[in-house]
């Protein structure tokens, strides 16, 4: 095949040179927002280890302006009767036009996003409390390439629909949302019921039947005879993997607690990419030139998808409806709300075609859409659904990497506590739990005592698919260490770096533990995998070498922080492994605690013999704070300094390990 | 050559074309005259392919133009409502002419643009009406192509600079043998230049001729014969019109055969004087001929 057939690198060329402001603004603005941002941000900031969305928080809002933008601005002739005559009337066929224009555009997003991962990475390079894998910059590449390259052609194919700028992004609009949003009424219960669906449990069995279950009433109560229990404490969780630019909407207007698969949803943009072009080279070449500047070739085409404009809107009405119960001030609400319909249809009509249509059609058009709603609505509406624990799939726990189990004991005793109303006095944790039940999933939380923690954590230790399907983190794939619960970060391919990357590969298999005991000794591995910054605990407890290494690694931090001739402190911790106590640095007393610090500023302190700590923060100009700890074995000097003005430090037991 | 067969677009169910058949030939200057609505942008368009016919067929040297970017290459179109890029100089848009057209003659757009006294640097955007008017057409001049169509060529032009660009179509026309379809809702503006004059009339061609055959073939004549005479005096001719004032008749003649001058002189009359017709008066005759009023065309 001779690509000159398909493409027109001249027209091309001469299309973006007449635009090339645009074209510039389009590449450069969003990465130069973003690098602007990210650095505002993050330049004062403590240590942070920022995700894609953070990253590039621009990009969320570019997504739906600049591929819109670009699209129209590559295909700006088509809008004009001039502009049309005189560029299809040049030696260029409609298929190099338009392959010509979607390969132009594709490259410039491509660009751009190259750009702006560009720009990201220099960004975090230049800051050091900034830590990032740099595979991450290339996904968030090609998560944006991706995203942007499909909205762009949707807004091709809107183009080819329509000839003027408003129904092109109303077509737009609707290629990107309409089938998703109705896929998401239709099959989300929680979009439509407002609030989480009423599900009820229904156990047959002894092991998932709660201690405790209070009922409210009679409907309860003959319920509980027949083994359901009545419990909303469940939210459905969307398995849809549906395309980003509707994810991102829906995430954030209707709230759709998300547990999609990135990758599936890019691959599925991808896919819908190749069939656009493809769809759009067919209507570019059947492209109605006699109706440029007018919305549509036809009424009736201006009738559709003004109709299909009304479809979200109607849906919220339904929505709205079937969650309040009809009286007068509903009458009110409904001839409001049909106001606001018709000011918008009104308002559409004058922008997109300077006339309003016949009124008797946009009402038919209303009750037509309504209708079809309704019907819909009614027909997928589940007032109540009862969730069998047998018919539980999988479940999976969020706390614990991320395995699932089939056990049916785990999942027995996992609902059972669900249910249960007995009040947990010593909580130790809440657990993160994700059931799938066919097509629908389910995520609920629930709280453990530490017993019932160990037991869930013994039980999850001898099941073969949990421990096959946990995801941990390779010691590989650790892109930052922080310690002390992220007092700081460890600097990469330091000593301590090294050692605790070498110790955690070791102690691999082990399920990690949290605890906030002697916090200063946490330690959390960070590491990316499919789009996401993963957080890992470790516990180091058993090495006391470990242990010394990273008190030597705080105190080296303070004797560099002591560099600083200006270093200004504004509070201290002074505590021993057990407990804290807090001084405020504006009481003037207090100086001799710096005074004992730098005196003391190259003791090796040992974890072996009873210690303190003092726990400060530092400011700067801009207030920038920042956290250090000082380790001492100098334990009576610290407690004389400390004891000379009054009762600040009472506990004298010191640490023996 | 270019074939138009049974050609018919139509919009809003309103037949803008309709079943339309006709040829341009080769190397010649084709104008198409009709009334403003009568379907000469439409038909320019549909040969240019910005539009699509709804049936019909028209053929550019036997190929179809869907498509076609080699036929493309021949074709240059300068619409009724000229567009430039914001900001493009005369240069910028010779460059972009140049960067499309395989044939354009750069040094010929240079040497056009002087003839006219165009600067090449200003903004086109800065030009007259008549000036736009001439970027276009020097630009599409100098791609040389092979097929050229004007749509309302002389639109804005000033008498002088419309004879100079005539020259310059004509001169295009002897050297690179292009064929040049032009149109105009003024007669008068193309006759002058054209080889072949098509009318336009509500998407049909209701008249179409070589111009040098209409007027070589028709011709007025002033009679005056002994004594009282009338129409019928003259049956053996081909009379397209008949009128008399006192003893002086005005009679337009079509003489195919060219023996008719010769019949008159023979009928030994007062006054004859033969008198040549202009395009307008030409057509005017044919209409009223055809049984149509001339006035309601143009």
């Amino acid at each position: 095949m001779n690509l000159t057939n398909l493409f027109n690198f001249k027209f091309l060329k001469e299309n973006m040179k007449r635009s090339k402001a645009i074209m510039l603004l389009c590449v450069f603005l969003i990465p130069v927002i973003n690098v602007i941002s990210f650095l505002m941000r993050f330049v004062n900031s403590s240590y942070v280890t920022p995700n894609i969305f953070e990253l590039s928080t621009l990009s969320i809002v570019g997504l739906y302006i600049v591929p819109i933008i670009l699209s129209i601005t590559l295909f700006s002739f088509v809008y004009k009767r001039k502009s049309s005559d005189f560029v299809m009337s040049f030696p260029v066929t409609r298929k190099q036009i338009f392959l010509s224009n979607t390969l132009g555009g594709i490259i410039l997003i491509i660009v751009m996003n190259l750009v702006n991962a560009i720009f990201a990475l220099i960004a975090s390079l230049l800051l050091s409390n900034v830590f990032i894998d740099y595979k991450m910059v290339f996904d968030m590449f090609l998560f944006w390439s991706i995203s942007y390259i499909f909205v762009f052609v949707c807004t091709n194919i809107a183009v080819c629909l329509s000839s003027n700028k408003i129904t092109t992004v109303v077509v737009t609009l609707l290629i990107l949302f309409l089938i998703p949003f109705m896929h998401t009424f239709i099959s989300y219960d929680g979009f439509r019921e407002d609030a989480n669906p009423i599900i009820a449990t229904q156990c047959d069995n002894e092991i998932c039947k709660p201690a405790k279950y209070e009922c409210g009433g009679t409907t309860c109560e003959v319920n509980r005879k027949k083994d359901i229990y009545m419990y909303t404490g469940y939210t459905e969780v969307n398995n849809t993997n549906y395309t980003v630019p509707y994810s991102l909407v829906a995430g954030f207007l209707f709230n759709i607690d998300d547990n999609y698969k990135i990758n599936n949803s890019l691959l599925k943009m991808a896919f819908l990419s190749i069939l656009y072009i493809f769809i759009g080279l067919i209507l570019f070449g059947r492209k109605k030139f006699e109706v440029v500047e007018t919305s549509f070739k036809s009424d009736n085409v201006h009738l559709l998808v003004r109709s299909l404009t009304t479809v979200p809107i109607l849906c919220i009405y339904y929505i709205l409806f079937i969650n309040s119960s009809i009286g007068i001030s509903d009458l009110f609400t409904i001839l409001f709300l049909f106001v606001l319909l018709m000011t918008y249809l009104i308002i559409y009509d004058l922008l997109t075609r300077k006339k309003i249509m016949n009124i008797f059609k946009t009402l038919a058009s209303i009750i037509v859409v309504g209708i079809f709603i309704i019907f819909i609505g009614e027909l997928t509406r589940n007032d109540e659904t009862i969730l069998d624990v047998n018919d539980i799939d999988t479940m999976t726990f969020a706390d614990y990497d991320n395995g699932y189990t089939y056990d049916r004991k785990i999942i027995n005793y996992v609902i059972s506590k669900h249910i249960d109303n007995t009040y947990v006095e010593n909580m130790y944790d809440n657990l993160d739990i994700i059931i799938n039940a066919g097509k629908k999933s389910y995520k609920f939380q629930i709280s453990v005592t530490e017993e019932e923690y160990n037991y869930i954590k013994d039980l999850l230790n001898k099941d073969k698919t949990y421990l096959k399907t946990i995801k941990k983190v390779n010691g590989n794939d650790v892109f930052a260490i922080s310690i002390g619960n992220d007092i700081t970060f460890v600097k990469k391919n330091s000593k301590l770096y090294n050692k605790l990357i070498e110790s955690y590969k070791k102690n691999y298999n082990k399920i990690n533990e949290f605890t906030d005991n002697d916090y200063l000794f946490n330690v959390d591995f960070y590491s990316y995998d499919n789009y996401e910054v993963k957080k890992g605990h470790f516990n180091i407890y058993d090495d006391k070498e470990l242990m010394n290494d990273i008190i030597l690694y705080y105190n080296s931090e303070v004797k560099e922080a002591f560099n600083d001739p200006e270093i200004e402190i504004d509070y201290y911790y002074i505590g021993n492994g057990d407990s804290e106590e807090y001084y405020s640095s504006y009481n003037y007393e207090y100086e001799n605690i710096d005074k004992f610090i730098i005196d003391n500023i190259d003791e090796k302190a040992d974890i072996s013999k009873p210690y303190m700590y003092i726990k400060f923060n530092t400011y700067d100009i801009s207030y920038n704070r920042s956290s250090y700890v000082f380790f001492t074995n100098k334990i009576s000097e610290l407690k004389n300094i400390i004891s000379e003005y009054g009762k600040l430090y009472d506990d004298s037991k010191d640490m023996v390990m | 050559m270019i074939k138009i067969d049974k050609l018919s677009k139509k919009f809003d169910k309103e037949n803008v074309l309709n079943n339309l058949s006709f040829n341009i030939r080769d190397n010649s200057i084709y104008g198409l005259v009709g009334a403003n609505g009568a379907g000469k942008s439409t038909l320019l368009r549909i040969i240019m392919g910005i539009f699509e016919a709804d049936t019909g067929v028209i053929t550019i040297d036997d190929d179809m133009l869907s498509d076609n970017y080699k036929l493309k290459q021949k074709l240059v179109f300068v619409p009724d409502d000229l567009y430039f890029y914001p900001g493009y100089n005369l240069m910028d848009m010779g460059k972009y002419y140049q960067s499309l057209y395989e044939n354009f003659d750069m040094n010929y757009f240079k040497e056009l643009a002087s003839m006219f006294n165009l600067s090449l640097n200003k903004k086109i955007s800065t030009f007259s009406k008549g000036m736009k008017r001439q970027c276009a057409l020097i630009c599409a001049i100098a791609t040389n192509c092979d097929y050229m169509f004007f749509d309302e060529t002389f639109d804005g032009l000033d008498p002088v600079i419309r004879n100079t660009m005539k020259k310059v179509l004509i001169n295009q026309m002897n050297k690179k043998k292009t064929t040049i379809v032009m149109t105009s809702h003024n007669l008068r503006e193309l006759e002058d230049i054209c080889d072949n004059l098509g009318l336009l009339y509500k998407g049909g061609i209701l008249f179409e001729s070589e111009i040098d055959t209409i007027k070589t073939n028709m011709y007025k004549v002033q009679i005056s014969l002994k004594g009282d005479f009338d129409q019928d005096d003259f049956k053996e001719f081909d009379i397209l019109s008949f009128k008399k004032q006192g003893s002086v008749a005005t009679i337009i003649v079509k003489d195919k055969d060219g023996k008719s001058k010769r019949k008159l002189e023979k009928m030994h009359p007062i006054i004859l004087d033969f008198l040549n017709l202009t395009l307008e008066e030409v057509f005017i005759y044919e209409m009223e001929a055809l049984g149509y009023e001339f006035n309601k065309f143009i």
